[in-house]
């Protein structure tokens, strides 16, 4: 709970420190079905109105499975749609994570 | 953009699609040739969009012309993937309250569609978002 606490409030800091904000269009965890299956991927920040989503991770992170799973559905979502869908990391990623995401064709930022 | 309360207020302008298309052909006379190839009329409403709306605001105000324009490519969507109207009813979805074109379970929104590409100003951005749907759903 306290971990979820502590990511939601990176997440809203980073919203507001990048102007994501509801009026123009910007929501917090909505969720856009996968385009393979009938669940959903959920997205930290999106906006709708220009296809835009962030994916925004606290703290160090690795290319575990979980990660790797996201990665890939998102992979797949861009592939098949217009979306656009980004990482921030707030913290630390490892080089083989961003090595996938390179791989993958998602872009993604470092830092606070 | 085209929010729906209830599944009735949705059903109602699904009947108006038909109507609505009629009126965007008859305002756009002279300015896009609807009797051209597809890709030809795409290339030419698309011209006709970042001609005339410089932001999604501007398209958002313009409700009458969004609206129509709305109606036609999401007949397009429609017609080629298969595809159904309907409206996505869960809360935390992207798309929550508004019309929606589907070959389930994935989704294309024309009104996301219409402001993604004015915000975007790619001009073959339409036509490379129909293709993709096409090829995604085996229809190329």
């Amino acid at each position: 709970m306290q971990q979820a606490n502590k990511a939601n409030k990176a997440v809203d800091s980073y919203a507001a420190k990048h102007n994501l904000t509801e009026k123009i269009g910007w929501k917090k965890e909505t969720s856009i079905k996968n385009t393979t299956s009938a669940t959903s991927r959920r997205l930290d920040i999106a906006n709708s109105e220009i296809n835009e989503a962030v994916e925004h991770k606290t703290g160090k992170q690795y290319l575990s499975k979980d990660i790797l799973s996201e990665a890939e559905r998102d992979a797949k979502i861009m592939e098949n749609t217009d979306w656009e869908i980004r990482w921030h990391f707030d913290d630390y990623a490892s080089k083989p994570l961003l090595s996938k995401l390179d791989e993958l064709g998602i872009q993604y930022t470092i830092g606070n | 953009m085209n929010n729906f309360s209830s599944t009735d207020e949705f059903n109602l302008w699904k009947e108006s699609i038909p109507f609505k298309i009629s009126n965007l052909k008859i305002r756009l006379k002279g300015i896009v040739n609807f009797e051209k190839p597809l890709i030809e009329v795409i290339g030419e409403l698309s011209n006709w969009i970042l001609e005339n709306y410089q932001d999604i605001e501007s398209m958002k105000s313009d409700s009458e012309v969004f609206d129509e324009l709305i109606c036609y490519i999401g007949e397009l969507y429609r017609e080629k993937i298969d595809g159904k109207w309907s409206i996505e009813l869960d809360e935390s979805d992207v798309y929550y309250g508004r019309a929606i074109v589907c070959n389930t379970p994935p989704y294309s929104c024309p009104s996301s569609i219409i402001t993604t590409f004015i915000h975007r100003k790619k001009p073959n951005f339409i036509i490379e978002s129909i293709n993709k749907q096409m090829k995604r759903f085996g229809k190329v």
